[in-house]
């Protein structure tokens, strides 16, 4: 019984191999600018993937909105970029801090309420923000949208020029980077006393209040943690793509696509939802759409169906992490 | 023995320099990015078509060999930038062709000037887009060029006075709107009601109230299918006293017409080309677009596909001109065949400025008359007189 539950490799571990993969990935890709530029999106969307998971993965409370957080990071930057001339480096610290504002508009009210309702609640602010950002159009352009966003400036070290404008791969360490800072982020509020308060309110709030737990406040710690990293993540990609409208910041793929990512690659591990990303990203491009130009994304409700059904923990999920009765902290 | 393979190999490659698969010139290499899938896929198959058009004829014409690569951008704009990391990046397409949407060919154009490569699109009209100066940026068509086929024939064709303008909140129809009433202001024609709406919204009265108590001689709806209908079927209710009803586009169109019945009629409408408005000069290469697009895709070409065709043929021209004068293709040289570019088309006069935005583009105005398209503006394109002062809704 003890081998089967057994953790293959323990959470350090996975972190370093996915770690290195990444980091290896664009040597195994030859420096294809094409597939570089898919990866820094796969790289995104799991970093966006491990703060979601934060919330519902670790504290249990299930969001269906982060794209009201990711969108609120990339309008930050973007706005405070091209109108007030900040530089693009603050505009991803202000993203962030902004981020995590917004999540405290919502989590406070919403934190009353229980289960799919605080889901919902959280879906609606991201619509809320949505209308808002195509309204308030002396500061957003409305539906036109802000375009020609700076990218981020090239850095300097020594007699080395790192440029973000013409280079894919730059970019891609850079998100690279943001990802890992965001996992850290995550692995070592885990591991604190704050972690153990935020297993206990996934496990029942009740009984967590009954040891001591402050509910509230470990709710809105991982709420606020998640929707800072995620707006971090928001204000990269305004600087990436170097346009933004509504539709665009808002959209529910930034909702959605965490949560299918964190469950194909399983939710306790905290490394699980990165790997998730990079994986689907790999079988679409690599598999789906070789066979399938334009029908391609019907293999991601089938496949979730399949991992739903037959692996309910993700790839990772019982192999990351977990430690039989010997092991200790 | 010997001498028989010698032989039948002198005969194969005979056979092979002869045959009508040898090409006068090394291959043109012509990316396209356009979206197959998602919100905009209609548009961007459409586009599609009408560049494979193009490119057999010119293949057929020049003797020249096109390998086409088309990829789907998804109608999202990070894809659309990292298609052209394909296409330019990897492929090493000669130039681009495609893009459909300014929040798609925004990221994309920037792409394509990184890897200084030719960008010709045909479906973004934001004018930022060419405000950026990009070497490498055309477009055959543009907001202020449609702006001005309704400005225009409001002041010129109909002589209103008046005008009430209400405009979807989306991004074409906000900028469009704008754009008709700084156009319409400057020629002396007030705009007392400019008003906007969400998408989604069925209840128009409120707003047709305000055109009612202004006393407007035209409405102007800059919106899509259903803002249409929602606004006639309440104007019918008000029996509201307007002169005439200007949509933006997607108005008229056969579609439309079998939808609305006798409520289609009198309306007017924006477009840049349908079958029959080209300048007397281009109804030959018109006619011979339809029918072979006719013969090759078993259906009537849409405007789309009309600009697709135009792209894909003076992108392919401007490559070859520039390979013929350089020796080899090169972007300069086919920037420089296309700044160089001043033709008569089916869609009217096609030169571009120094931004790469169109210096002649006007959209044509038509009226729907007993179901039928006709233009009324610009004088150059019209095919029949107006029907003023005239509503679906009973004439005024």
């Amino acid at each position: 019984m003890g081998n089967l539950t057994r953790a293959f490799v323990s959470e350090r571990t996975a972190g370093c191999i996915v770690t290195g993969f990444v980091l290896a990935l664009p040597f195994l890709l030859s420096f294809n600018p094409y597939y570089t530029s898919v990866f820094v999106s796969a790289l995104i969307l799991g970093a966006v993937a491990i703060a979601w998971n934060l919330l519902a993965g670790v504290c249990g409370q299930v969001s269906f909105g982060h794209a009201a957080f990711f969108g609120i990071g990339a309008y930050t930057s973007a706005v405070l970029v091209t109108k007030w001339g900040f530089s693009p480096y603050l505009g991803l610290v202000a993203g962030g801090v902004f981020g995590g504002l917004g999540s405290l508009i919502i989590g406070i009210p919403a934190f009353r309420l229980r289960g799919p309702y605080f889901a919902l609640a959280i879906l609606g602010f991201a619509e809320v923000m949505k209308l808002l950002a195509l309204n308030l159009t002396w500061l957003t352009e409305g539906s036109l949208g802000i375009m020609n966003i700076a990218p981020l400036p090239p850095l300097e070290v020594g007699s080395l020029k790192i440029d973000f404008y013409a280079s894919r791969t730059t970019n891609y360490y850079v998100v690279a980077l943001l990802m890992f800072a965001v996992y850290l982020v995550v692995y070592f509020l885990r591991r604190s006393n704050l972690g153990l308060a935020m297993s206990a309110v996934h496990g029942d709030d009740e009984t967590a209040a009954g040891i001591g737990v402050n509910v509230f406040r470990t709710k809105a710690i991982a709420l606020t943690v998640s929707a800072t990293c995620t707006g971090v993540m928001g204000a990269f990609y305004a600087h990436y793509v170097r346009f933004l409208s509504p539709d665009t910041a808002f959209d529910g793929y930034w909702s959605v696509m965490p949560i299918v990512a964190s469950l194909f690659g399983g939710m306790s591990a905290l490394i699980g939802p990165m790997a998730g990303a990079l994986v689907i990203t790999g079988l679409d491009e690599f598999v789906f759409k070789r066979f399938f130009e334009t029908g391609h994304k019907l293999f991601f409700g089938l496949l979730l169906a399949v991992v739903i059904v037959w692996a309910p923990t993700g790839l990772l999920g019982n192999r990351v992490g977990k430690r039989s009765e010997g092991d200790k902290r | 023995m010997k001498a028989k393979t010698i032989v039948a190999l002198f005969v194969v490659f005979a056979v092979a320099a002869w045959s009508p698969g040898a090409w006068a010139q090394g291959p043109i290499k012509l990316g396209v990015q356009a979206p197959q899938t998602g919100a905009l896929a209609k548009h961007g198959q459409e586009q599609v078509k009408g560049i494979r058009l193009a490119v057999d004829e010119f293949q057929k014409k020049h003797n020249v060999q096109v390998d086409l690569k088309v990829y789907d951008d998804e109608s999202d704009a990070q894809k659309a930038a990292a298609s052209i990391e394909k296409l330019a990046g990897v492929d090493k397409v000669h130039a681009v062709v495609g893009g459909y949407g300014s929040h798609l060919v925004g990221p994309a154009s920037e792409a394509a000037e990184r890897y200084d490569t030719p960008y010709f699109t045909t479906g973004a009209v934001d004018r930022k887009l060419s405000a950026k100066k990009l070497k490498n940026f055309f477009r055959l068509n543009h907001m202020p060029g449609y702006a001005a086929a309704q400005s225009g024939a409001i002041k010129e064709a109909l002589g209103a006075k008046k005008v009430g303008i209400l405009y979807n909140s989306l991004s074409a129809t906000a900028e469009i709107a704008q754009e008709v009433k700084d156009q319409l202001t400057a020629k002396g024609v007030e705009v007392p009601v400019f008003e906007k709406f969400e998408k989604g919204t069925t209840n128009f009265k409120p707003l047709l109230l305000k055109v009612k108590d202004a006393g407007c001689d035209a409405l102007l709806v800059e919106g899509y299918f259903p803002d249409y209908v929602g606004t006639i079927k309440d104007a019918k209710i008000l029996n509201l006293p307007v002169k005439a009803y200007v949509g933006a586009w997607g108005i008229g169109t056969p579609e439309f017409v079998r939808e609305l019945g006798p409520m289609s009629e009198y309306v007017y409408g924006t477009s840049i080309w349908e079958m029959g408005t080209a300048p007397k000069e281009a109804k030959e290469e018109e006619a011979a677009m339809v029918a072979a697009y006719k013969e090759k895709f078993k259906e009537e070409p849409s405007y789309i596909a009309m600009l697709g065709y135009l792209s894909g043929k003076y992108m392919l021209e401007a490559i070859l001109k520039g390979g013929k004068a350089s020796g080899s293709y090169s972007p300069e040289k086919t920037r420089e065949a296309l700044r160089s570019l001043d033709v008569m088309s089916p869609m009217g006069r096609i030169a571009f400025d120094e931004k790469g935005d169109p210096k002649y583009f006007t959209a044509a105005l038509f009226q729907t008359q007993k179901g039928a398209q006709v233009v009324i503006f610009p004088t150059d394109r019209k095919m029949g007189e107006v029907v003023y002062p005239a509503v679906p809704w009973g004439a005024k």
